[in-house]
């Protein structure tokens, strides 16, 4: 049986995190994803890196994490970072008092805010509703929530751990109380990894897989969904100056947008449903935002679950229990030895939470080494210009003609190439789609994941017969998200592309068992 | 006078009510708003391959298209009737035999075409670059680094389908555009084009070689014979994603017989809405460019197609038809797709449309809302052409038949 010092489960940011702090400390890990790095809350969250402004009033602990980790992650991974900055603004009719509360807390934790006439905001973002009755200036920046995960992963590869993607665990190894390995199932069949200790950084699985070691651990997952848009509307994190509620944050992301989000409990984070009132909010406050709003074409949406710890689970929409992280040795708690768990938090803390983790890990495993994650870039990576995919451009430029993929996203048959031994040996365009942002854009894969397909065949990864099926799924996966927010140029687009696909090539005839 | 009749599409459909009408001796106008969409499909004319979803192909689709008449009255087939399906079909091919293109088939029998994903597609009429059966392919061969054209996967995915080894190769230019216009445009240069049948000469002597859809829109013909006399084997096209020659090709030649028959054809016209009096249709408004002008004629052809060429419209809540605010139906006010994107179901969306009568005048609640409006296409309610693959035939069918009301003969 294969035995490590220590298991992650979980490949989401966090999950990475530990990774690879642990991996650079000398502590020997496996990792294991049930799906893809980032599949979770990690890639379904709305890509913002947190100046800390949203919990400044609030939750004045988490705000000081978020700028102070705001900081960190901006210098440990440009090349996943956006600088983009941030705009707070308030519109007729939102609470006048919180302006005042908002620059206080700032204050306090440390987040630079800086008062903006509105003339000037307007100047800076002509799309921004021309009411808006006051304005604040933020460190807030965009970042890249899959790369960000797969440079972790890479870095504790680099440092000689294992990243299994497609691992799923099903069981815990004991030995009496302690928990001394996992048990988990990839394409080949079923595994057992044993472990000194075994990390839970599942997120929302944290909760059903903690039950699995018969440890209770309290969580609220709270639903949030969010609508891409096909526009590019702000070059600014846009901020409604207001206590924090449904759909006041837009995102720019590459030549996106990104507007979220909702708050609604659910009990599990499997199978979630994007309801229409959702849709009704986000659209209708997006353009109370941005006015032109309504122009874009909306090209797909999605929810993740953030899930919240709490000891005892309360009821409500979740908002107001803290952001803040735990770590729970569970030895201690629930005398179950040899499991840790981190729970709560958010993507733009992760590192400080994998530190904290790690340290926790360390102290059982008697390791006395320090962290240096936050010291300690990613990559030798140089800071990327503005908006990345100028960059992808300048370097097509240089290659043969022909050689674009991904023409929305400009992504090259190279870059494509380069991830392929990531897949383990499997066919995935998800997993592709992931790693190099092909088929993001507002085709939605529609043109090129033919082009990504024949490249996975080229290189041996799919066998033969087997094309539709590994296009098919990946046809299915990208229109679940697109099937909420049908209408308009997308319903057109979807029609062609069922043309294509079904009139044409026979897909939906083809057995696809 | 000369009746005056507006066309709005020129699609295979518009074309075909163009001729008709032309031949009637009306005075004809095609506005065009686009380039059309059969850069974007395959080539071939679906007439019916999949009656019923969940049945099995058709084994003759001109049977099934006369069990259509009473089992569906509503299909746009069974309000021109199978007589005057095979008629249209009679008429294409001899139109574009007049202008040097061959297609084979007669409507009565599913052709079997093998596609760029190494799929076989079944359909009714196919033009003579793909006429050959999928299960005497040789060797997949690309042309000019086409990346729409995975000749490896394409080798490996058929040759499991019909059960031989195929193999795979690729002749490339070394300078050049790489997208299908410009490849086409390259193999038309003789010493290229001499090349190629040399390349497959020395690799694949005497074989049948399937090649993505990259002949030259005008003299595929020509290309195909030159390079099958260097080689001794046979060509075949491949149709594969967009853009695809053959329903270039197709489209051009039949926009020349409409010109040959004094057709006047308006381009980069967008119709954009309608004046209607008294059960009439007395103008339809223009934009071509930044101006907006009432063309006025006689009687109109409705020949937009559907929601890829913008014929229908939809927003959130909505679909409409967005010249002449003609009712849609077919679609529940739901969603527009179904749960699963391939299904054998089709999709809400895509099968609504305008309903008409049987001279195919758009109705209303109380019959015909305009006498002298005319649809045809795949704008029609009633049908699903991409889930029953027929949208070919309909157009062909449909569009004589709006052609000659609208000309003011019995069709």
């Amino acid at each position: 049986m294969e035995r490590t010092e220590v298991v992650v489960v979980g490949g989401g940011v966090t999950g990475c995190g530990v990774a690879r702090d642990l991996a650079q400390r000398g502590v020997g890990v496996i990792l294991l994803e049930q799906r893809d790095l980032a599949y979770g809350a990690t890639g379904r969250c709305h890509g913002l890196l947190h100046s800390g402004v949203r919990y400044a009033v609030k939750d004045p602990i988490a705000a000081k994490e978020c700028i102070d980790e705001n900081l960190i992650v901006r210098k440990i991974a440009p090349h996943c970072v956006e600088p983009t900055g941030g705009l707070s603004v308030e519109l007729p009719g939102d609470d006048p008092s919180y302006y005042d509360r908002l620059r206080q807390g700032c204050d306090e934790a440390g987040i630079e805010c800086e008062p903006l006439d509105v003339a000037d905001a307007l100047q800076l973002e002509p799309a921004l509703n021309p009411n808006i009755t006051r304005a604040l200036r933020l460190p807030d920046a965009a970042v890249d929530p899959f790369l960000l995960s797969q440079e972790n992963a890479r870095a504790a590869q680099r440092d000689g751990a294992h990243i299994r993607i497609h691992s799923q665990v099903i069981d815990f190894l004991r030995a009496g109380d302690r928990v001394v390995g996992v048990r988990y199932r990839d394409d080949e069949g079923e595994h057992e990894v044993q472990a000194d200790v075994t990390v839970l950084a599942a997120g929302g699985w944290g909760k059903p897989l903690a039950a699995l070691a018969g440890v209770k651990v309290g969580m609220t997952l709270s639903k949030g969904s969010l609508v891409i848009m096909n526009r590019r509307f702000c070059d600014r994190v846009i901020n409604r100056c207001r206590m924090p509620s449904d759909a006041d944050l837009i995102i720019p992301n590459g030549p996106t947008s990104i507007i979220g989000t909702t708050s609604i409990t659910v009990p599990s984070p499997d199978g979630l449903i994007i309801e229409d009132r959702e849709l009704d909010v986000l659209l209708s406050e997006g353009i109370d935002l941005v006015p032109d709003f309504s122009s874009g074409r909306t090209l797909r949406a999605y929810a993740g679950v953030r899930p919240l710890y709490q000891e005892e689970e309360a009821a409500g929409d979740g908002r107001n229990i803290s952001r803040g992280f735990f770590v729970l040795d569970h030895g201690v708690r629930d005398n179950a030895p040899g499991l840790v768990s981190i729970v709560g938090g958010k993507l733009t803390t992760y590192r400080l939470m994998a530190e904290k983790t790690a340290d926790k890990v360390c102290e059982l495993l008697n390791v006395d080494v320090r962290c240096r994650t936050a010291e300690t870039p990613l990559r030798d990576a140089k800071r990327t210009p503005h908006y990345r995919r100028y960059e992808r451009l300048a370097r097509l430029n240089e290659t043969a003609p022909g050689e674009m993929i991904c023409e929305c996203e400009m992504v090259s048959r190279e870059a494509i190439r380069a991830i392929l031994p990531e897949l383990n040996g499997r066919a995935d365009l998800a997993d592709v789609q992931h790693r190099t942002r092909l088929g993001m854009g507002p085709c939605q894969g529609g043109l090129c994941s033919y082009r990504g397909l024949a490249l996975m065949q080229a290189e041996g990864l799919v066998k033969p017969g087997e094309a539709a099926r590994v296009l098919g799924r990946f046809l299915e996966q990208r229109f679940s998200g697109i099937n909420p927010v049908l209408w308009g140029d997308q319903l057109r687009e979807e029609a062609l592309n069922f043309a294509l696909y079904c009139t044409l090539f026979n897909m939906d005839r083809e057995d696809r068992s | 006078m000369r009746r005056r009749v507006l066309i709005i599409g020129g699609g295979i459909a518009g074309l075909t009510a163009s001729l008709e009408a032309a031949q009637a001796g009306a005075e004809v106008t095609i506005l065009q708003a686009g380039q059309g969409a059969h850069h974007l499909f395959s080539g071939c004319i679906d007439v019916l391959a999949y009656p019923d979803p969940d049945g099995p192909p058709a084994e003759n689709p001109l049977v099934e298209i006369v069990k259509l008449t009473g089992s569906r009255p509503e299909h746009p087939y069974a309000k021109v009737g199978a007589a005057m399906v095979r008629e249209a079909l009679t008429s294409f091919i001899a139109r574009l035999d007049a202008q040097g293109l061959v297609y084979h088939g007669s409507g009565e029998t599913l052709r079997r075409v093998a596609t760029a994903l190494g799929t076989i597609r079944l359909t009714g009429l196919v033009p003579d670059t793909m006429h050959g059966d999928p299960a005497q392919i040789d060797v997949v061969c690309n042309v000019g680094f086409f990346r729409n054209f995975a000749e490896g996967m394409i080798a490996a995915e058929l040759g499991r389908r019909t059960g031989r080894a195929i193999a795979s190769l690729s002749y490339g230019f070394e300078q050049g555009r790489r997208d299908a216009v410009g490849i086409a445009g390259q193999l038309c240069a003789p010493d290229r084009c001499t090349a190629l049948g040399e390349f497959l000469k020395e690799l694949a002597p005497g074989k049948t070689v399937a090649v993505p859809n990259v002949l030259d829109a005008e003299r595929a013909t020509e290309i195909k014979r030159h390079v099958e006399e260097i080689f001794g084997g046979t060509l075949l096209e491949m149709p594969g994603l967009p853009p695809g020659l053959a329903g270039v090709r197709m489209i051009r030649a039949l926009r020349r017989t409409a010109l040959d028959a004094g057709v006047r054809i308006i381009a980069a016209a967008r119709a954009v809405g309608a004046r209607t009096a008294d059960g009439q249709v007395r103008g339809v408004w223009v934009k071509a460019g930044a101006n907006e002008r009432l063309e006025i004629a006689d009687s109109y052809v409705l020949a937009a197609g559907h929601l890829v060429t913008g014929g229908l419209v939809s927003d959130r809540y909505r679909l409409r038809e967005p010249i002449f605010n003609l009712p849609v139906r077919g679609w529940d006010g739901g969603r527009f797709f179904a749960e699963k994107f391939l299904t054998t179901q089709g999709h809400p969306a895509l099968g609504a449309g305008v309903e008409v009568d049987e001279l195919l005048r758009p109705l209303g609640d109380g019959g015909p809302l305009y006498e002298n409006l005319f649809a045809c296409g795949d704008i029609l309610a009633g049908f699903d052409p991409y889930r029953e693959r027929s949208g070919g035939g309909v157009a062909l069918a449909t569009g004589t038949v709006a052609g000659r009301w609208a000309a003011g003969v019995s069709a």
